[in-house]
């Protein structure tokens, strides 16, 4: 296909000359001789020669290949992992994870990799939460599990809240009064927290631990799986890996999630794009949003998202609205918000919430 | 891999890389996606090695991040191995990498809302920083300036005709694979490929006679 080389004459010769744009883009020491001999053959052609060359290399455009050999080979020992793990089901406790420290705003914790959570299982991998359901005596603890097939709110000592996913448990202090607010999470759980600079608030799971000081983000580590993610909503997050001090955090922004991946003994993360729509909750997406919006409305918005039944007078609040923006918001802040614009108070027992107010004029 | 050995000598295909030995890192990409798509990961491994590099140069041309890029394409494979079971066989895996992660991409700058449409799709044209012109057999200088005026004349081009410039130069895609690809017909490949090269060349003979005084 390739022209004989005395009839290479114009730019467009050289480009669609296969052997000519190998040579530009690999420059190997055999092509060298062979257009040395070329140029000192036609050397009527250089010029032409010269032009073509300064295109390709503006078609190439920048080489950026530094790490690419990295990437590729931790990409390929990914997949064998992946496939070590379902074929030989050698499961061992996965060791503990310290790495997360964010600083601001909302983010969320994804885990993937449902192809190992059966093996998992099989080996017999507790996790502190399971194990702590089974001693409920303790009394320094709660222990929440949900059991049923929806979401289920929980809310916490310090005010945050949690929604707590299908087959997953949540433990927390009785008080919170530590020095870091702790919780315990096995599965799944969309947590919003109350903003304290002072507190640190941390969700520990088997896998990983999430440090933030107030925001929401969703956390979700079910016994077993290898592999874990984390995805900003708003602001920006650093993710440093344990037994990876060396190394500079990883810093998240919006939108943004990282996949961590158990290899070996270690995990191994990468930053990655938006989570995925069908790994994300409804309530993710929600901004709460309410701008002169009817109170029956924002309620029913909460009801729907915090899988709880909120109590109100109907009639007497009906001309009451409220214009608010209560992304961040724990599930009570955002109910004592909105009482607050309509000049209401409330009780919450349970997962009911029973509102009173007179009603707006 | 001997514990495999029984699993995937259910297979034919399998028994063949086996017998062969190490023929899969030689293996051409059909014969490396048949047995993939039969359950042989080291298969994949051997495609996501070949192609790594030129997936993550073609997904940071549209100004992307780089960790986000190679999070494509660690997703992608990841999928591959996922779904292999319904997954067909290619005749250009190449060819079909590439719209995976060009597909993936976009759906994360549509989601970062930096995408609405294909004009809106960027390419890198920025230069390398050294590009060794002695490597090359040519002066320096010579270079450097010839370099310099391509590269004024390839920024002028509508992104898209670059893209496809890189995609038939670089990465020596067929004009049909780069329609596919990009998704317009043939014709507007070739007009992309036709115009581009007048264009970064068009001004070549003023720029000589100008370098005639200056020289």
């Amino acid at each position: 296909m390739d022209r004989p080389d005395y009839d290479l004459n114009t730019p467009e010769d050289f480009l669609q000359n296969d052997r000519f744009r190998d040579w530009v883009k690999y420059r190997l020491p055999e092509d060298r001789v062979f257009w040395e001999d070329f140029l000192n053959t036609y050397p009527e052609k250089r010029p032409v020669y010269e032009r073509a060359v300064a295109m390709l290399l503006v078609i190439f455009g920048n080489e950026q290949a530094s790490e690419a050999g990295e990437g590729a080979g931790r990409l390929r020992d990914m997949l064998s992992t992946i496939a070590s793990h379902t074929e030989a089901n050698h499961d061992e406790p996965l060791p503990l994870w310290r790495w997360l420290r964010w600083s601001a705003a909302a983010v969320l914790v994804i885990g993937l990799g449902f192809w190992w959570s059966r093996g998992g299982r099989q080996a017999g991998i507790t996790a502190n939460g399971v194990e702590q359901t089974d001693q409920p005596a303790q009394s320094k603890w709660i222990v929440r599990e949900n059991q049923s097939q929806a979401v289920m709110l929980v809310n916490l000592p310090d005010g945050s809240s949690v929604l707590l996913s299908k087959g997953s448990s949540i433990r927390f202090g009785k008080e919170m009064n530590d020095a870091e607010r702790d919780v315990f999470l096995d599965g799944e759980g969309f947590f919003e927290v109350v903003k304290n600079p002072a507190k640190p608030f941390l969700v520990h799971t088997d896998k990983l631990t999430t440090r933030v000081l107030g925001t929401s983000f969703r956390v979700k580590s079910f016994p077993g799986q290898a592999n874990a993610e984390v995805a900003v909503k708003t602001g920006k997050v650093a993710v440093v890996a344990d037994g990876n001090d060396a190394a500079d955090p990883l810093m998240l922004y919006p939108n943004q999630r990282v996949s961590l991946i158990r290899k070996n003994d270690k995990f191994i993360s990468s930053v990655t794009g938006p989570a995925r729509n069908e790994t994300t909750t409804p309530i993710e997406t929600e901004f709460f949003d309410f701008e002169f919006t009817p109170v029956s409305e924002a309620f029913k918005t909460l009801e729907t998202h915090y899988a709880v039944k909120i109590h109100f007078d109907q009639e007497r609040m009906n001309n009451c609205t409220v214009t608010a923006s209560l992304k961040d918001e724990p599930f009570l802040e955002k109910v004592r918000l909105i009482c607050l614009a309509t000049e209401a108070s409330f009780v919450v027992n349970g997962d009911e919430v029973t509102i009173s107010g007179a009603g707006c004029p | 891999m001997h514990q495999r050995i029984p699993r995937l000598c259910l297979l034919i295909n399998h028994c063949v890389f086996n017998l062969l030995g190490n023929l899969e890192r030689t293996a051409d990409d059909s014969a490396l996606w048949l047995a993939y798509r039969n359950g042989d990961n080291e298969a994949l491994g051997v495609l996501a090695e070949r192609y790594y590099g030129a997936l993550r140069r073609y997904g940071m041309k549209f100004y992307v991040d780089e960790s986000i890029v190679e999070d494509c394409i660690q997703d992608l494979f990841l999928d591959l191995w996922q779904n292999r079971d319904r997954i067909s066989q290619t005749p250009s895996v190449k060819f079909y990498l590439f719209k995976a992660i060009r597909h993936s991409i976009l759906g994360h700058m549509r989601y970062q809302q930096r995408f609405t449409n294909e004009e809106s799709l960027d390419w890198d044209t920025s230069l390398p920083e050294n590009f060794n012109a002695e490597s090359l057999l040519i002066e320096r200088e010579t270079l450097n300036s010839l370099v310099a005026q391509m590269h004024a004349h390839m920024e002028a081009l509508p992104k898209r005709e670059r893209e496809a410039l890189y995609l038939r130069y670089y990465e020596n895609m067929s004009v049909a694979d780069i329609s596919g690809l990009m998704g317009v017909n043939r014709q507007s490949v070739s007009n992309f490929l036709q115009k581009g090269i007048t264009r970064i060349r068009a001004k070549w003979f003023v720029t000589v006679v100008l370098n005639l005084f200056f020289f």
